[in-house]
């Protein structure tokens, strides 16, 4: 099987067994890896009555064809779980080394099944496969669990792993790889610390064999070639996302004082411009890492010196703008607390900006914050927050379920700030300030999520790229931020290509933003990596045929329209500055457009017809009961 | 006219003063500020005036406030 290993393990840590299965090569034509194969399994395996932190839940950390090859940025997994803080779909995603080394290993995915007794590792060495005792693991941070294991198997391994927090089942939880690269959101720590899973340390020795060896290398040659000669992919090793900070206050749509405004003022101090100038130590460039948007930076001196990975924009916004913090050390170590500790950066700033505003506005009993001081700004407090957010210590403890949760103790009132949908946090976007936003984040499967759909093109500047994927006649309504006309299509279009870079195992930098790699790309790349033939039409239906499958899950659960929504805040209070101001989000408007042209009802829900077409039938009885 | 200008984010190490006013003919297009401020054309800036990005035909008026940045891209 070119481009695939064929195999998957499955490790069952309640009776200590490892099973190695075949990979499903009529599940591979339907869902090809990644995000679809995954959501597949959890989709029959994971069913509506199962607890997201008991030993039914299982975690799907899946390749795709790509990872592991030379396509550009071919490094990603998935690992897709039924979220303990949403209760839906779940999934977060991330780069690095770490799933190229478990294909080399000889594994397209695993499968994490049960729970054990005391803390384990797995760890995966080619065909070798054993669960170990974690006990002397168990309670290290992320970055001393690396070095202990490497320093146990060699440092030709490759560790992912949980923090404290993941161990203390904080709902904001990530699994963190290679030191400091993010599977961050749906608490996906969390499921990993209920079963008693430290860390999975893998050795690969092996390869990916593609296909076609003669054309390949000039294929990927032509592939990194088309990104370094955009003006975005190949600059972006300059900045990194943090470059993004001051330009998405200038249009008005970064979070700030938990998504008040969208304009933060200290939007430069926290920018890319000082975080290359006085922080960078140099780009970083994960596997087949054409881009090299990521980052090393260092603080050298002071109470917040540190040595990490990041910040990213995302970073930046959450623990800085979100919360009204402008000292850009503070939120550094801020972040490096989140790597090390094991929590997303976007939950944790979302939950503490949450807490500000409660706080601002008396929602918050004193005996819950104890000796903190909430008020915005105040960059103490989000640094030794986030680090009580993983110990669950004192007002940590509280905010250890997230946002929403925590707002239900105290009322509607409290309810009403807090900034999610289906119970995730809202992540980097103010929608009032780019409505394709916030029609991506009431429709995104794992709750509220900007990369779901990604719809980024209309940010500015993307006028080409906006005719030639999606059409002239689209423009130039598509490409204004603050109109809501055409934006259903957008997020349509996205959410379908945005499943399918998440199955083949790609970067959504260079695929989706710009849009540089396309379906011609993937289905030239698939051709050439594993000897399959997909026409473009036939992956634009795969990517829908996952999205459809994601919503089902959901739906199975539930969710409908009413689900589908935003908070209050931002569906009726007007944006009060900026070019936003005077905006709200025309969700309803929007989300018509949507259901139109997923062929769904007006409801949100798939119906029979859309199932069998798109090669989903096993599905239809599940619409039973959904009117 | 006077029209008001901020070169924002990373494009502002090219326009070290980072904004101020701009003295121009009457009938001045958006675009053409790019090199009045000396601002590289890769990647290319993107112009926003009062908060909406121009178009290629747009005209400046007197008190616009102008926003100059590379496309956003991402986040």
């Amino acid at each position: 099987m070119y481009g695939y290993t064929g195999k998957i393990l499955r490790v069952d840590l309640t009776r200590g067994e490892v099973r190695k299965e075949p990979l499903d090569g009529n599940l591979v034509r339907r869902f090809l890896g990644g995000t679809g194969y995954a959501s597949w399994l959890l989709y029959r395996e994971v069913g509506p009555h199962v607890d997201p932190l008991g030993p039914d839940n299982k975690l799907y950390f899946f390749t795709g064809p790509f990872t592991g090859t030379m396509w550009p940025q071919g490094n990603r997994y998935v690992v897709t779980t039924r979220s303990p803080l949403t209760g839906i779909w779940g999934e977060a995603h991330a780069a690095g080394h770490w799933a190229p080394a478990l294909k080399f290993a000889g594994y397209d995915g695993l499968v994490v099944e049960g729970e054990s007794p005391r803390p384990v590792y797995i760890f995966i060495s080619d065909e070798r496969v054993e669960i170990r005792d974690a006990g002397h693991l168990w309670g290290k941070n992320v970055h001393e669990t690396e070095d202990i294991l490497l320093d146990a198997h060699g440092d030709d391994c490759r560790v992912a792993s949980i923090g404290p927090a993941g161990e203390n089942l904080v709902l904001v939880a990530a699994i963190v790889n290679d030191r400091d690269r993010v599977a961050a959101r749906c608490g996906v720590g969390a499921v990993m610390g209920a079963k008693r899973l430290k860390a999975i340390c893998v050795r690969g020795t092996g390869g990916v064999e593609v296909a076609d060896r003669a054309r390949y290398p000039e294929f990927c040659r032509r592939m990194i070639q088309k990104l370094l000669d955009d003006p975005i992919a190949g600059t972006r090793v300059v900045y990194g996302t943090a470059g993004l900070m001051e330009i998405m206050s200038d249009i008005g749509r970064v979070p700030t004082w938990n998504l008040r405004s969208g304009v933060f003022p200290g939007a430069r101090r926290i920018g890319g411009r000082r975080l290359r100038q006085e922080y960078l130590i140099k780009p970083r460039a994960d596997f087949a890492c054409a881009q090299r948007c990521g980052r090393y930076v260092e603080v050298r001196e002071g109470r917040f010196r540190c040595r990490t990975g990041g910040p990213e924009f995302e970073t930046l916004a959450a623990l800085g703008s979100r919360c009204g913090v402008d000292d850009l050390e503070a939120v550094i170590y801020a972040g490096y607390l989140c790597n090390v500790l094991g929590l997303d950066t976007i939950g944790a700033g979302a939950v503490i900006s949450w807490a500000m505003e409660a706080w601002e506005r008396g929602l918050l009993p004193r005996e819950l914050v104890g000796d903190l001081d909430l008020s915005w700004g105040n960059a103490e407090t989000v640094v030794e927050l986030t680090r009580r957010l993983a110990y669950r210590e004192g007002l940590g403890d509280f905010l250890a379920s997230g946002s929403l949760r925590a707002a239900r103790e105290l009322g509607p009132e409290a309810e009403k700030l807090v900034m999610h949908v289906k119970g995730m946090e809202i992540a980097g976007q103010e929608p009032r300030g780019q409505k394709s936003m916030g029609l991506a984040m009431a429709t995104s499967a794992r709750g509220a999520d900007h990369l779901y759909a990604f719809p980024v093109l209309d940010e500015g500047g993307f006028d080409e790229e906006i005719r030639r994927v999606y059409g002239p006649q689209y423009m130039p309504e598509m490409a204004d931020r603050l109109s809501p006309v055409h934006k259903g299509h957008m997020v349509y279009v996205n959410e379908n290509w945005a499943a399918v870079v998440e199955s083949v195992g790609a970067c959504k930098y260079g695929t989706m933003v710009p849009p540089t790699l396309g379906y011609e790309e993937v289905a030239e790349g698939l051709a050439l990596t594993c000897g399959m033939d997909f026409s473009v039409a036939d992956l634009e239906k795969l990517g829908e045929r996952v999205v459809n499958l994601q919503r089902m899950y959901n739906v199975r659960l539930g969710l409908r329209r009413a689900h589908d929504t935003l908070p209050e805040r931002l569906l009726k209070e007007p944006a009060p500055d900026g070019p936003a101001r005077g905006h709200v989000v025309e969700l309803d408007y929007m989300l018509d457009e949507y259901y139109r042209e997923r062929g769904w009802t007006p409801d949100g829900i798939p119906t029979r017809e859309r199932l069998q077409e798109l090669g989903l039938p096993e599905l239809v009885r599940d619409l039973e009961g959904t009117g | 006219m006077k029209v008001r200008v901020k070169v924002v984010g990373p494009l502002a190490q090219f326009y070290p003063a980072g904004e101020g006013e701009v003295e121009l003919p009457e009938g001045t297009r958006a675009a053409q500020l790019i090199d009045v401020l000396g601002l590289p054309r890769f990647p290319p800036p993107v112009v926003v005036v009062n908060g909406r990005q121009a178009r290629e035909g747009t005209v400046l008026q007197p008190g616009d406030e102008v926003s100059l940045l590379w496309p956003a891209g991402g986040g």
